[in-house]
């Protein structure tokens, strides 16, 4: 069995991390655990504006899901038990995304968002120094104000973090992500070499989780808006609105977005630079749409229609994540998932797509050799 | 390149410049729809949808920067006016018959009137149903139907269907304040649909989304984010309401087109469907449905124009399913090179294929007569 790597992986912050942090500073805002919403009883997660029920985030009624589900609430407490995890599955490393607090970027409250991502930052960087080799976490940075998003880049940065997860909308309330306004923090992560990261949930499209009663039967329609939002942000913003033209050396990771929807998008961008952008007076980007590829980085899980991506994208900038340990991670059958997803293509791509393409993008510490247990 | 006559699913139709100010007169006031001469100060000729402005040179293909441009501009919006013209057209691209959608009508779906929407809707069907009695083995409208009221919606139905209509065209997505397409208050229609076997068709437009060509100014530098969202907002619709909102459970033999959403989206979309009805849909305890997510894309039908990848779509649906348009009059519209564009698109898929997709399975959703040979006549 060979390592692989997982682009994707999480974190369940822990129960009283807001609250023990924040104290009585956002009495009734204070992200916190719940037992019960709405009446209907049970766990429920509150991130500071919205409600999550845990048992849906954890694998609901699959007992297959259900009977790991202790393991995985361990590995987000002690990173010994994640390694240990880690192992059993047969990942070396782990980029590290937030949970809860992908959600708190959400929250109306701007002090207590930006609070909340230091200390989620601060815990992170902990929680990843018991194992430095393995576990590569990204920071949270709320944008509501760039000088507070770049200071706290810089202080994440220097506390080890491997990349920037952000909001991945501007508000409607703010200026969109192309005005000038937010340069500073664009050129503040490229000089650190700080990927950005566009995750779902953290936007302004609710994320299915979060709906409860009647309004549930909005969720498929909602979740695709949800998995799209990167897509329209990367255009106008990032391509469109010339981001990637100011900063040539930015880089920004999708993740969680999956990836065959980028041949379809690839072509949409392509006839906005063409007949029909013309016909609209669209100011084209600088160069050929393909060229930002280089630029953007996708993670994925489970696509099973991955391979509409061969000859479309570059094979280079995209990788395989767990997603662990959330309800639809691969946890304990990432071997064979992976398997499933690459087998039946060239050895050497599948190790790029499941372990060097995120380990080159990342610089992770590699073993020696990449069959486990030989070390 | 032997060339063989081709079938348009998604053609459209300039509406005439007079058409609702003639037959609404003063009813309403401002609001109707019309030609002007500037919008914001920006001189040229705009129409005024009911709601937003759009420059119609912009819309129609051709334009002023050459004697040949401009004479393309005038050529296609004379084929609107006249049928005789466009036939002459279709003829030039070799295009057998073409399924004929608004253009204006489109935009005025989206007025805040709902009385003039539906005026509107009436005055459009019948006057596209005249037009297309000049061929009615070769032009075949597409009637609008706006959904706000669900009683007018079935009358006006049922009036287009015995005034030739092959299809109706409804609002791609219910407004905010109304409710969702799932709900059953919205049955009778589709019930009725399916029993006089016309297909609803989902058009870009008509839905909450700004069309990037309503935009000016500033506005422009969202063409990108509201290019994106309006060629995609059939699609969680498709899955939430028809799909999993059971629209698609309780009428079996309805069908639904969703024209100029292209088609490159679909692999993508049934991995995402396939994920909704299988792993997130148990875990959240959302209702079952009966089918899978190729069970209820059997019966969804896609119109697509120059799609780089329809490969890709054949791998994920049942290619019976995608049927190629030409967009004509339209900006991007593949007039007069239609059958270059077919060849280059789909000539990769083999010779039985790119006739089914150019062709036939148009034809068989809609019933359409064929010639007895598909050779082009010589000029």
């Amino acid at each position: 069995m060979d390592w692989i790597n997982s682009s994707d992986s999480h974190v369940l912050e822990p129960a009283d991390l807001y609250t023990n942090a924040l104290g009585d500073k956002y009495p009734d805002a204070c992200p916190r655990y719940l037992d019960s919403y709405q009446g209907v009883s049970g766990t429920f997660y509150f991130m500071g504006y919205e409600y999550i029920r845990l048992d849906n985030v954890g694998g609901g009624a699959d007992p297959e899901r259900a009977a790991f589900r202790e393991d995985r609430l361990r590995a987000s407490e002690d990173p010994q038990a994640r390694l240990k995890c880690l192992d059993k599955d047969g990942v070396w490393g782990e980029v590290l995304n937030a949970t809860w607090t992908l959600y708190t970027l959400r929250a109306p409250n701007d002090d207590l968002a930006r609070d909340c991502c230091s200390v989620f930052n601060d815990w992170l960087t902990e929680h990843c120094s018991a194992e430095p080799r393995r576990l590569y976490g990204t920071g949270m940075v709320h944008l509501a104000d760039v000088d507070w998003a770049v200071k706290e880049l810089e202080r994440a940065a220097k506390k080890g973090v491997r990349s920037i997860l952000i909001n991945i909308d501007a508000r409607p309330s703010w200026p969109q992500y192309h005005d000038p306004s937010y340069d500073r923090f664009w050129a503040a992560a490229q000089d650190h070499d700080l990927p950005i990261t566009l995750y779902i949930i953290a936007g302004n499209v609710k994320d299915l989780f979060t709906f409860h009663g009647a309004e549930r039967g909005r969720i498929p329609g909602e979740t695709i808006k949800l998995f799209s939002e990167a897509s329209w942000v990367l255009s106008n913003d990032f391509i469109f609105g010339g981001i990637f033209d100011r900063f040539p050396k930015l880089k920004v990771v999708c993740s969680e977005h999956e990836v065959s929807w980028l041949p379809h998008w690839l072509y949409r961008n392509r006839q906005l630079c063409d007949e029909l952008g013309q016909a609209a007076n669209v100011i084209p980007p600088k160069r050929p749409v393909d060229d930002y590829q280089d630029q953007i980085f996708h993670c994925m899980i489970d696509d099973t229609a991955w391979e509409v991506c061969i000859g479309h994208a570059n094979l280079k900038n995209i990788a395989w994540g767990s997603d662990f340990p959330h309800a639809r991670c691969t946890y304990p059958r990432s071997q064979q998932v992976v398997q499933d997803l690459f087998g039946n293509h060239d050895p050497a791509l599948m190790a790029d797509l499941s372990y060097y393409n995120i380990a080159n993008f990342f610089n992770m510490a590699l073993p020696e050799t990449r069959e486990v247990g030989a070390a | 390149m032997d060339n063989q006559l081709i079938i348009s699913s998604d053609s459209h139709m300039i509406e005439p410049e007079d058409l609702f100010e003639k037959a609404l007169g003063d009813k309403y006031g401002d609001l109707t729809p019309r030609y002007v001469d500037e919008h914001l100060g920006q001189k040229g000729k705009h129409y005024f949808t009911g709601l937003e402005y759009i420059r119609v040179d912009e819309i129609v293909e051709g334009d002023d920067a050459t004697e040949e441009s401009r004479q393309l501009q005038q050529e296609l919006l004379a084929a609107s006016n006249d049928p005789a013209v466009r036939l002459k057209c279709i003829d030039k691209d070799g295009v057998w018959a073409e399924i004929i959608n608004s253009t204006w009508m489109l935009y005025s779906m989206r007025v805040r009137n709902d009385d003039l929407a539906r005026d509107c809707c009436r005055i459009y069907n019948s006057w596209v149903a005249e037009y297309c009695t000049h061929a009615p083995n070769r032009l075949f409208p597409t009637a609008m139907v706006h959904m706000e009221n669900v009683a007018w919606a079935c009358e006006e139905l049922e009036r287009v269907v015995k005034l030739g209509h092959k299809s109706v065209l409804v609002n791609c997505d219910t407004r905010p304040e109304w409710s969702y397409y799932r709900d059953p208050v919205y049955d009778p229609f589709w019930a009725r649909a399916e029993e006089m076997n016309v297909p609803i068709t989902l058009h870009i437009i008509t839905g909450n989304v700004r069309d990037p060509f309503t935009l000016f100014g500033e506005e422009r530098r969202n063409t990108a984010r509201d290019g994106l969202n309006i060629c995609s907002e059939a699609l969680p619709v498709l899955l939430n309401e028809f799909i999993m909102g059971e629209i698609m459970d309780r009428f079996p033999k309805l069908k639904l087109v969703l024209s100029e959403y292209e088609v490159s989206w679909l692999p993508y979309f049934m991995f995402r469907g396939k994920q909704m009805i299988e792993a997130f849909g148990p875990a959240l305890s959302l209702p079952k449905i009966k089918g899978s997510i190729e069970d209820y894309m059997g019966r969804v039908y896609h119109g697509f124009i120059d799609d780089t990848w329809v490969d890709h779509a054949i791998e994920a649906v049942d290619h019976r399913t995608l049927m190629w348009g030409s967009d004509f009059p339209h900006a991007r519209c593949t007039y007069p090179t239609s059958q270059q564009i077919v060849h280059d698109t789909l000539a990769k898929l083999g010779e039985a294929k790119m006739a089914d997709l150019s062709y036939f399975n148009c034809a068989n959703l809609y019933g359409i007569e064929l010639p007895p040979s598909r050779a082009m006549a010589a000029e």
